[in-house]
C-alpha cells in the first residue's frame, strides 16, 4: 500500500530534481557539487525505493531504501567535510 | 539488530558528525548565507534517521506520525537550500563583474565619469590625476564643472549641457580643451552617452587625452607644408638659375667690352641684379634641399670661433655675446659653408629682436636623446647629436609666429628689412644635414634656437681648400660643353673661349658621344649639365668612361634632383659646379679639374 507522505516525498524530490537539471549550469558552480549532488539523488533514490517496495520486493527493497539513506548521509558528511574545512579569512 | 536498524544507525551517527563538523566551522563557513538552511536540514535528518531508526530497532512506533511529517520536510529544505545557492552565486556573479567594471574604469587611461541627477556618481583614477579632485570635492554645491574647461570650450560645453537638460540625441563625440590641476591646457576627445542608472538616466562620460596625437598631427601637417612649398620653391630656383647663368654671363662679358660709361653703368646695374637674383635662389634652394653640399666632418667650435669676430660686428655694441662651448663637443657631418650660413641666419634674427640691445649666448653640447623624446620628435632619428643653441634675450615671439617662422617669405620684420628666407633657409640646410631643430620663446623673453645634428665618429678627413692663383686661369685645352638650354650654352662657351679654350659644343648627350667619337684623345674635359632630356649628364660620362676611363669631367646643374645628386651631396670624386657661375668661378673651377 503506497503512502501519502512517501510519495509527497517523491514528488517534491523529482521537483528539486528538475530544477537542478534546469539550474544545472549555476549550480555546478558550487563548490564540490557532484558530491553535493550525490548525496542528494541517494536521498531521492532512497525516496524512490520506499514507494517501490510497496509494489514488489518490499523486503529487498526496504533494505537498499535505508541503505540509501546511510549513503546519501555519509555523502553529505564528506562534502561538509569538504566543504567547510577549507580556509576562509573571516572578515 | 536488522540491517535496515544499522543502516539508520549509521545515519543518525553521520549526521551528528556532519552537525558536529559544522558548528566547529560555523564562523569559518564558505557560504555563511545557507548556514541556518543547511543547520536546518542536518537536524531534521538527525531527527528523522533517529525516528527511522527507533521504528526499525523496534523500540516503539510512537515518532510514525513525526517521521511522515519531517520526512515530507526535507525536500523542501533542499529546495530552499539550492535556490539559496543560486541567490548567492548570483550575487557573486555580480560582484565580480561589478569589481571587472570597477577595475576597468579605474584603470583606465581615459578620463571617466558618472553622473545622475546633477552628481557625480563615479570618477576615474585618471580624472583625480588630472582635475585633482576627489569625488566629495566634485559633489560640492559650490563646485563648478565648466571651470574643468578652457575658456574656448565654454561654448561646446555650454552647448553638451544643453542637449542633456533637453535630453536630446548627443554628438558621436566632442573636442574640448580642459584645465588640468596646474592649469595647463589639455585637449580631449570626449564622448557621453545616456545610461540607465538606479531608478533613471545617467551620463557616463568619456575622455581621452589627445594633446600628443594632436601635436603630432600638426608636425606632420607642417612637415609635409614644408616639404611642398620647398618642391615648388625648388623648381623655381632652378629655372631661374639657367636664365641667371645666362644674365650673369652675358653681362660679365659686355661689362669687358667698350661701351659708354652710361650703358656700362646699366650693364652693371643689370649684374648687381642678377647677383642679388642669385643670392635669393641660392636661399630658395637651401630651403628645398637641393642646394649642392659638401658634407665634411667638421667641429662646431671651431665654426663658432672663427666667425665670433664677424658675429660681434654684426650685433653691434648693444649686444653682448657669450659663448658657452662644451670641449669635448663631438664632430657632425655637415657642410661647412651651410652651417656658418645658419648661425650667420639665427644671429641676424637674434639682432632684429633686440633693437634695444641684449645678450646672445650661442652654446654647444653633446645631446644624448632618450626614446622617449625620439617618439616624441620623429625627426630625431639616432641618439646621439652634436647641439648648437643660440639664444636672445629680445622680444620674442607667439605660439602662432612660431609655428610658422620656418615657411619662406613669412617675415614680421618690414618690407625693406628682410625676405623671409633667412629661417627657411635655416630649416632645408638643418634638414639636408639629417639635424632638427627645436625652437622656445615666450614674448618679451626672448628665443633659444637649438639645432640637432647627428654625431659622425669617422676620423677627420683632409679638407681640400681651393685656392688657384687668377692669374693662372687661361688654358688651351679642349672642352666639350654638353648642355641642352640653347642660352646657357651660348654664355658657356663664350666665358670659355674667352679663357683661351677649345670649346666643342653638343645639345645632348647622344651628339656629345657623336662628338667625343670624332676627337678621340684631343678632348680634355667634359663639361656637362646633369639633367637633360633622353641622356642625363652621368649616363653620359658613364658611356664615356667606357671609352677612356681617365676622362676628366665636370657637372654643372643649376637644379640637382637626379640619381647621382639625389640627396644633394655630391658623390666622392665627383667634380660640380652649381648655376648660375661667375666667370671666374667656371674657370677656376676648370682649372682645378684640368690640373687635377
Amino acid at each position: 500500500m503506497l503512502y501519502e507522505n512517501e510519495i509527497i516525498m517523491l514528488v517534491f524530490g523529482f521537483l528539486v530534481t528538475l530544477f537542478i537539471g534546469i539550474k544545472f549550469n549555476q549550480l555546478k558552480h558550487i563548490r564540490s557539487y557532484k558530491t553535493l549532488l550525490t548525496g542528494f539523488y541517494l536521498l531521492v533514490a532512497a525516496w524512490f525505493f520506499s514507494n517501490l517496495e510497496q509494489i514488489i520486493l518490499e523486503k529487498y527493497l526496504n533494505i537498499l531504501e535505508h541503505l540509501f539513506y546511510a549513503g546519501s548521509s555519509i555523502t553529505i558528511l564528506i562534502w561538509i567535510f569538504k566543504t567547510f574545512t577549507i580556509k576562509v579569512k573571516v572578515k | 539488530m536488522s540491517f535496515i536498524a544499522l543502516f539508520d544507525l549509521i545515519s543518525v551517527i553521520v549526521t551528528i558528525i556532519s552537525i558536529i563538523i559544522f558548528m566547529v566551522r560555523w564562523r569559518r563557513t564558505l557560504y555563511p548565507d545557507i548556514r541556518y538552511l543547511l543547520l536546518g536540514l542536518l537536524i531534521l535528518s538527525f531527527f528523522y534517521y533517529s525516528s527511522l531508526f527507533i521504528e526499525w530497532s523496534g523500540i516503539t512506533n510512537y515518532f510514525e506520525k513525526t517521521e511522515d511529517l519531517l520526512g515530507a520536510m526535507i525536500p523542501m529544505f533542499w529546495a530552499f537550500i539550492f535556490y539559496t545557492f543560486l541567490q548567492l552565486l548570483a550575487k557573486k556573479d555580480l560582484q565580480n563583474s561589478e569589481e571587472k567594471y570597477r577595475r576597468l574604469i579605474q584603470n583606465s587611461r581615459d578620463i571617466i565619469f558618472l553622473i545622475y541627477e546633477n552628481h557625480f556618481e563615479v570618477i576615474n583614477k585618471k580624472f583625480d590625476e588630472i582635475f585633482n579632485l576627489t569625488i566629495e570635492e566634485v559633489n560640492q554645491p559650490d563646485f563648478k564643472l565648466n571651470k574643468l574647461f578652457a575658456r574656448k570650450s565654454q561654448f561646446a560645453l555650454n552647448r553638451l549641457i544643453s542637449q542633456v537638460k533637453k535630453k536630446e540625441k548627443l554628438d558621436p563625440s566632442y573636442n574640448f580643451t580642459v584645465l588640468n590641476v596646474k592649469h595647463e591646457e589639455i585637449d580631449v576627445e570626449a564622448s557621453f552617452n545616456y545610461i540607465k542608472y538606479k531608478d533613471g538616466i545617467a551620463i557616463q562620460g568619456i575622455m581621452r587625452d589627445i594633446t600628443e596625437r594632436k601635436r603630432l598631427e600638426e608636425q606632420l601637417r607642417q612637415s609635409q607644408k614644408m616639404e611642398a612649398i620647398g618642391q615648388l620653391a625648388g623648381g623655381i630656383a632652378h629655372d631661374f638659375n639657367n636664365m641667371l647663368t645666362i644674365i650673369n654671363g652675358y653681362s660679365e662679358i659686355l661689362l669687358k667690352k667698350e661701351f659708354s660709361a652710361e650703358i656700362l653703368n646699366y650693364i652693371q646695374e643689370i649684374r648687381k641684379a642678377s647677383i642679388r637674383a642669385t643670392r635669393l635662389t641660392s636661399q630658395l634652394l637651401a630651403f628645398s634641399r637641393k642646394q649642392i653640399i659638401q658634407p665634411k666632418l667638421i667641429n662646431l667650435n671651431q665654426i663658432i670661433t672663427n666667425q665670433i669676430q664677424m658675429l660681434r660686428r654684426l650685433l653691434g655694441e648693444d649686444v653682448a655675446i657669450s659663448t658657452v662651448l662644451d670641449p669635448q663637443l663631438h664632430s657632425v657631418k655637415a657642410d661647412i659653408g651651410q652651417i656658418e650660413q645658419v648661425i650667420m641666419n639665427i644671429v641676424i634674427n637674434a639682432r632684429d629682436a633686440m633693437p634695444l640691445g641684449g645678450k646672445l649666448t650661442i652654446e654647444t653640447g653633446n645631446i644624448q636623446l632618450n626614446n622617449e623624446y625620439r617618439r616624441l620628435h620623429p625627426e630625431a632619428k639616432s641618439a646621439g647629436y652634436a647641439m648648437l643653441s643660440i639664444s636672445d634675450t629680445g622680444i620674442g615671439m607667439d605660439e602662432v609666429t612660431r609655428s610658422r617662422i620656418f615657411e619662406p617669405f613669412y617675415t614680421t620684420k618690414g618690407r625693406d628689412k628682410g625676405t623671409g628666407l633667412g629661417l627657411a633657409t635655416v630649416y632645408g640646410i638643418i634638414r639636408q644635414n639629417n639635424g632638427f631643430i627645436d625652437v622656445y620663446s615666450e614674448i618679451q623673453k626672448g628665443a633659444t634656437f637649438k639645432i640637432y645634428l647627428p654625431v659622425e665618429h669617422e676620423k677627420e678627413k683632409s679638407i681640400i681648400i681651393n685656392s688657384l692663383d687668377e692669374k693662372k686661369l687661361q688654358g688651351n685645352e679642349t672642352i666639350l660643353l654638353v648642355e641642352d638650354d640653347d642660352g646657357v650654352r651660348a654664355v658657356t662657351e663664350s666665358i670659355l673661349k674667352k679663357y683661351g679654350y677649345h670649346v666643342i659644343s653638343a645639345a645632348n648627350g647622344e651628339e656629345a658621344i657623336r662628338i667625343y667619337e670624332e676627337h678621340v684623345g684631343k678632348i680634355d674635359l667634359i663639361l656637362t649639365d646633369v639633367i637633360m632630356p633622353s641622356m642625363d649628364g652621368r649616363e653620359l660620362v658613364e658611356k664615356l668612361f667606357e671609352k677612356d676611363n681617365n676622362l676628366k669631367v665636370l657637372y654643372f646643374s643649376g637644379y640637382t634632383d637626379d640619381n647621382i645628386v639625389r640627396r644633394g651631396i655630391i658623390s666622392e670624386g665627383m667634380e660640380f659646379i652649381q648655376k648660375p657661375y661667375t666667370q671666374i668661378e667656371l674657370a677656376k673651377k676648370i682649372r682645378s679639374v684640368i690640373e687635377r
